[in-house]
């Protein structure tokens, strides 16, 4: 709910009505917005969530009257306040108001700013092109840098005069963000577009940004638009969300209500994929099939194909948003004439009991895990460059120890989950492990044979027994072959013989794709489709290992979580043994049996995942776990109790002692001094290890948290 | 930056070091004997071998070698065996002919060509984009010679507007600018064509990088976007080029030469060919070869300089 005493003005600052929004190809339309009402009250937080093709986006451009060439508005109004409806403003009065009455923070901030130009100059830009309109851009270019440097210093920039000078690249990928919300503040605006602002970061960069969204709204009451496809995000951040189908808004509700009582069946099933405290070890629900394209302003419930609740009703008439309780809902169930054919009300359980019922032949055929081991690392390091300086020896730079020192031993037909921050070693260690990657020292012994000493011969057939599944399936794909010869490909590199190979469409059926898409390129699928062509060409050659880098980064929460159910099926009717690596613990934990918490190159804490879960031993893992949404506790300010301050320091220059100390609530004096050993959290007991000196006191939960106040996780540079 | 260029130059001396020796055994490593060519079939073998000598042909290899470097370093290039002139004062117009020649026509290809590129980009889809396009297509496929024959047929034979032959002299400057207008023209017409392509597409691929995206969304103006924001990152490529483009506009300057009967080094490379006169065939190789490092250097310390990320790795901090 909006904070009425931020602000005096009555009103909403941004008004959208019955906007409808039409992209025209070749012969066919597409309404990409139907009908669509929103507004966006005073120094509101409004979310805006659903699947990729919802029209999400394509909100946030329309309001910015930036839609491509073949997009344009052919109903409805967008009116912000003080200036009446967008659509009848001039160009030029409408370039007045981007970036100066709203701005937006976009999704990738490597790519969204100019890596050619430091960003002082980018923020100058800015300024200067709304120099005629406003204060802050007609000013003296000392003025203008100054004000640039303070929304930098604003942001938690450490040194915010010097980075002014600096360029896009020269920052990580958090502070790229910051950077990008220190430019949408310049004029502090009345509106803030946040696009995905938070979907390329992992989990503990993206709470410090919606920490600092938070912030900045109650200090410069701004009212932010956030536009996400991850259901936990909004629900912790928005005070109302808007939940978007084929175009149209299906569902309005206040945000801590979202995990709590979500109303509509496609908010519930939204909900059930989303990993949770209650879902771990359980397969998450998807919702089957794909957004419909919509041509014609929909006649029927446009979910109802998807929808386990759906009546006749459903697909004969559209339904209209109800009123119930705090928000409104657009289905049937709820409408006051046709609700009572409904016996009781859709719940998120419904999705994931159909989850489960689905698949009963899974225990028929599973294979019984082993505990012959398959994959043995011993003390592991991968550095990269470093070494001494060509003339000077006294220039030596210290190498990048990506992977130091890592040792872990895999059964066969489990599943280990290797969790940590980006920047923690955790993808070169899965390389190392496949052998794309050789390693500075250590060992890697593969069903007995040690993988860093074999020959070419050797390493060919390792190949085949040994598999990766890249993060980003569309350039680890090529782009000009079709997917069927994309998939067999690996069998003509093996010469492998016919009675041994398997059918394009066998390949597609095992990760339930329909055969119709043998011939697709891989640009024209969808994000998880071209996911699952990734993981059946790693699997066409039936490998023991298959080591799986962020396999459902990018995706929508539904298509994650059936790619989440995709490699735990496969486990169990294959045998497969499955390294799963990612930033996303509580993803992680929904199917993996063994997990590893990785921090600066090291494992800081390893056990089977329910101890790890229930009892982690490591502060690391334990502020990752509190990062996850959890629908049971609503209240924002606790959310955010254990937020980690600050980010991976830099590689070249670790930190003394305990490497995570700088930035651990529970540091004392001796872990800025001596480095913790991995071992048994119990004495005797080798199933549980963490790397702390405090490890029986974390898993007992005996020490106090020793909070830092915020303001000193955003401003000081010690921490970085 | 500094230690880059100075590292840089490093190798372009020994690229250009192991030309020279190259050049200074080519006599050797070439069918046919230039003693026997400047005396004529019917010299007695005692003469022969007398001009040999003399030549310093009949020194070992590596001799021949070390005379030819340390003489060029100090700027003599031997002696025409022809002429008996010296090599270096020999080569000096035809040389500022040809430097001429090659810098008005790369200035005239880069200042047609990329105002094209950038035009056709900007207008994407319309009648001037179309223009564009369709003149490159013709552009490309004409080799320098034909545009050259192509020009003096119909600007200095069917219309009489411009002078045909001759490279005129440095002392009657609008006569020598007249004479330089359709060999520079012929020259860079190939170039008009393919930079006005290769910015058009560049610069159309960079107007639809997200961060332009970003541009247009903070209210920057459509102009302020297309020049400052899209244009420098549009032209990487094209300093890329640069280099490359120096070693063909100077290749194509031989057969420019020719056509226009122009006096310049490659007319005089030609000659020399023909007439097995080694030491001016070594002296316009080295200034070739020469020519053509340069341009790359110049090429490969332009790209750095407009690409910070490269930049990054002599500043001593990695800000985080």
């Amino acid at each position: 709910m909006p904070e009425p005493s931020l602000s005096p003005m009555p009103g909403p600052v941004l008004a959208i009505d019955n906007l409808t929004v039409a992209y025209r190809a070749a012969s066919s339309r597409r309404l990409a917005l139907d009908n669509v009402s929103l507004a966006l009250q005073p120094s509101e937080i409004l979310g805006i969530v659903g699947e990729s093709g919802c029209g999400k986006s394509t909100l946030g451009m329309t309001i910015l009257r930036l839609l491509p060439a073949n997009g344009h508005v052919t109903a409805g109004t967008i009116s912000l306040q003080g200036h009446g409806d967008l659509a009848q403003l001039s160009r030029e009065k409408m370039r007045s108001v981007r970036g100066r009455e709203i701005a937006v923070i976009f999704q990738d901030p490597t790519t969204s700013l100019n890596p050619r130009l430091s960003i002082g100059t980018q923020m100058l830009q800015v300024q200067r092109a709304h120099a005629a309109d406003a204060a802050p851009g007609s000013g003296s270019a000392k003025t203008l840098r100054d004000n640039a440097v303070g929304k930098l210093t604003e942001v938690g920039l450490p040194n915010a005069a010097r980075a002014f000078e600096r360029y896009p690249h020269e920052f990580s990928g958090g502070m790229r963000q910051r950077v990008m919300i220190a430019m949408a503040l310049l004029f502090e605006p009345k509106v803030i577009i946040a696009d995905e602002a938070t979907s390329a970061l992992d989990v503990t960069l993206e709470a410090q940004v919606l920490e600092l969204l938070l912030r900045l709204r109650e200090t410069h009451g701004t009212s932010l638009l956030f536009i996400s496809h991850d259901l936990g995000v909004v629900s912790q951040l928005c005070d109302r969300v808007a939940v978007m189908y084929a175009g149209r808004v299906v569902e309005e509700i206040p945000g801590e209500a979202v995990l709590a009582t979500p109303r509509h069946p496609y908010t519930q099933a939204l909900q059930a994929a989303v990993p949770n405290r209650r879902s771990r070890g359980q397969r998450l629900a998807a919702i089957g099939g794909s957004v419909p394209d919509m041509t014609e302003p929909a006649q029927a419930c446009s979910f109802a194909p998807r929808c386990i609740n759906a009546m006749a009703i459903c697909a004969e008439s559209a339904p209209e948003l109800y009123p119930y309780d705090s928000g409104s809902v657009r289905c049937f169930v709820y409408s006051p004439s046709a609700g009572e054919q409904w016996s009781q009300l859709p719940s998120t359980e419904d999705w994931r009991r159909r989850e489960v019922e689905a698949v009963p032949s899974r225990s028929v055929t599973q294979v019984e895990p082993s505990d012959q081991p398959l994959l043995e690392v011993r003390e592991l390091m991968v550095h990269f460059g470093g070494g001494g300086h060509r003339w000077r020896p006294g220039r030596a730079r210290p190498p990048v120890r990506a992977v130091d020192g890592v040792s872990l031993s895999l059964s066969r037909s489990h599943i280990l989950g290797i969790v940590g921050e980006s920047g923690s070693g955790k993808t070169t260690l899965g390389e190392a492990v496949v052998k794309l990657l050789s390693p500075t020292s250590g060992s890697i012994m593969f069903a007995g044979r040690d993988v860093t000493h074999m020959s070419a011969r050797e390493t060919f057939e390792f190949r085949r027994r040994a598999q990766m599944i890249f993060q980003n399936p569309y350039s680890s794909l090529s782009p000009r072959m079709q997917v069927g010869s994309q998939l067999t490909e690996p069998y003509k590199i093996h010469k492998l013989p016919q009675a041994q190979r398997r059918s394009v469409e066998e390949l597609l059926a095992a990760v339930d794709l329909h055969s119709a898409l043998r011939s697709a390129y891989p640009g024209q699928l969808s994000g998880g489709q071209a996911r699952r062509v990734g993981i059946a060409r790693a699997l066409a050659l039936e490998p023991d290992l298959v080591v799986a880098d962020e396999p459902t980064a990018g995706l929508d929460a539904s298509a994650a979580a059936s790619t989440m159910n995709l490699l735990t099926d496969l486990r169990a009717r294959m045998g497969l043994t499955v390294v799963l690596i990612s930033h996303n613990l509580s993803l992680v934990t929904t199917s993996a049996d063994e997990v590893c918490v990785m921090y600066f190159g090291q494992v800081v804490e390893h056990g089977d995942t329910a101890t790890v879960t229930a009892n982690p031993a490591h502060p690391y893992t334990k502020a990752l776990l509190a990062l996850a949404p959890d629908p049971e506790r609503s209240s924002r300010l606790e959310r955010r109790r254990l937020l980690m301050p600050g980010e991976i320091p830099s590689p070249d220059d670790p930190p003394t002692g305990c490497r995570f100390h700088p930035r651990c609530t529970y540091s004392q004096e001796i872990c800025s001094r001596v480095a913790p050993v991995l071992m048994p959290v119990e004495d005797g007991a080798d199933a549980h290890l963490a790397a702390c000196h405090f490890a029986k006191e974390v898993r007992a939960g005996m020490l106090p948290e020793e909070l830092r106040p915020a303001a000193s996780q955003l401003g000081s540079t010690s921490a970085w | 930056m500094l230690l880059y260029v100075a590292k840089r130059l490093g190798l372009a001396a020994v690229v250009i070091v192991v030309i020279m020796a190259l050049l200074g055994a080519l006599v050797n490593l070439v069918p046919g004997d230039p003693a026997r060519i400047i005396l004529g079939p019917h010299a007695t073998p005692q003469l022969i071998a007398e001009v040999r000598r003399s030549m310093g042909l009949d020194n070992p290899i590596y001799v021949q070698v070390w005379d030819f470097m340390w003489q060029a370093v100090h700027g003599n290039l031997g002696t025409d065996f022809i002429s008996k002139a010296s090599v270096s004062s020999e080569i000096g117009a035809p040389l500022v002919n040809t430097l001429i020649l090659s810098v008005v026509s790369l200035v005239l290809s880069v200042v047609v060509g990329v105002p094209m590129g950038i035009l056709a980009a900007v207008r994407r889809g319309g009648i001037v984009d179309a223009l564009v396009r369709g003149t490159s297509v013709v552009l490309l496929s004409a080799p320098s010679y034909v545009i050259g024959l192509l020009l003096l047929l119909a600007f200095a034979i069917d219309v009489h507007l411009l002078p045909a032959l001759g490279s005129g002299s440095l002392s009657n400057l609008g006569g020598y600018a007249e004479r330089l207008i359709m060999p520079s023209v012929a020259l860079a017409a190939f170039w008009w064509a393919y930079l006005a392509r290769l910015v058009r597409s560049s610069m159309l691929e960079v107007l639809s990088d997200p961060f332009v995206r970003t541009s247009r969304a903070y209210g920057l103006k459509e102009r302020v976007i297309r020049y400052r924001v899209a244009l420098k990152n549009a032209l990487v490529p094209v300093t890329a080029l640069t280099g490359l483009m120096v070693g063909y506009i100077l290749a194509g300057t031989v057969y420019v030469e020719v056509i226009f009967e122009r006096t310049g080094l490659g007319n005089l490379a030609i000659a020399a060919i023909g007439n097995r006169d080694w030491p001016v065939v070594r002296a316009a190789v080295l200034i070739y070869a020469a020519a053509f490092i340069v341009g790359n250097l110049l090429a490969d310390v332009a790209y750095r300089f407009l690409d910070p990320r490269l930049r990054l790795e002599e500043r001593a901090e990695v800000f985080i």
